[in-house]
């Protein structure tokens, strides 16, 4: 009986994250066979520890997410692949994953509405949509320098704004 | 400071919080649908975008 529960709430958890986990490793694994195992391997670890995931210590996307992360780092750790780790990764400095929460993004949030629409719309061009600096600027119509002197201005601005929270 | 904003975008791509969602829908409605110089590059006479298979297939 409590095995099928848990392939019952495993097939939700599935069908809620599949498309959000393939997109995160995909995005940061250059070698698509590489990338189709290690969505594999996050959705076995996943089954794995459903029975034991506490509701109480994470909410079940700072969960998956966790996953996921960690699942990528490790395929950079172990097969040490030509490939470069991508900027975002970093092995050295692991994410603190009780800063992962609802409360964080409103803080984000709160942030990003006190910069000016221009430093908002770069930081989150670059940072969620993945876009160079270079092609910001030619999707705004203004220069590369400028650019990249709201992006400081907004890190900045975002670091105030954040630090006594989160950085 | 990078490093976190990365973290927590990445991590809004899971979670999905309302109010950052407004503002990146804003954002990518303003300008994601327009193509920067380097993609008008794999634009075609038509205005139509060349996939990236049929780049490589193709003469340029």
């Amino acid at each position: 009986m409590t095995e099928l529960c848990t392939n019952a709430e495993f097939e939700r958890v599935y069908a809620d994250f599949k498309d959000k986990v393939t997109q995160y490793v995909y995005g940061r694994i250059p070698s698509v066979q590489d990338a189709e195992d290690i969505v594999s391997d996050v959705f076995v670890k996943v089954f794995n520890g459903l029975s034991g995931f506490d509701r109480e210590k994470a909410s079940l996307s700072t969960w998956v997410y966790m996953i996921a992360h960690n699942t990528v780092i490790d395929y950079y750790r172990t097969t040490k692949p030509v490939y470069e780790l991508p900027d975002d990764l970093c092995c050295d400095n692991n994410i603190d994953e009780r800063l992962l929460n609802n409360e964080m993004l409103e803080s984000l949030a709160n942030a990003l509405e006190q910069l000016s629409g221009r430093e908002r719309d770069i930081i989150i061009l670059h940072y969620y949509s993945g876009k160079t600096l270079k092609s910001i600027a030619e999707k705004m119509d203004i220069s590369y320098s400028y650019v990249k002197v709201l992006h400081g201005n907004a890190l900045k601005a975002l670091h105030k704004l954040m630090s006594k929270e989160y950085l | 400071m990078e490093k976190k904003l990365w973290e927590l975008f990445d991590f809004q791509k899971f979670s999905g919080n309302v109010r950052l969602k407004k503002m990146i829908a804003d954002t990518e409605m303003r300008y994601d649908n327009m193509l920067s110089d380097d993609e008008l590059e794999w634009v075609n006479a038509a205005g139509v975008l060349i996939p990236l298979k049929k780049q490589e297939d193709e003469p340029r």
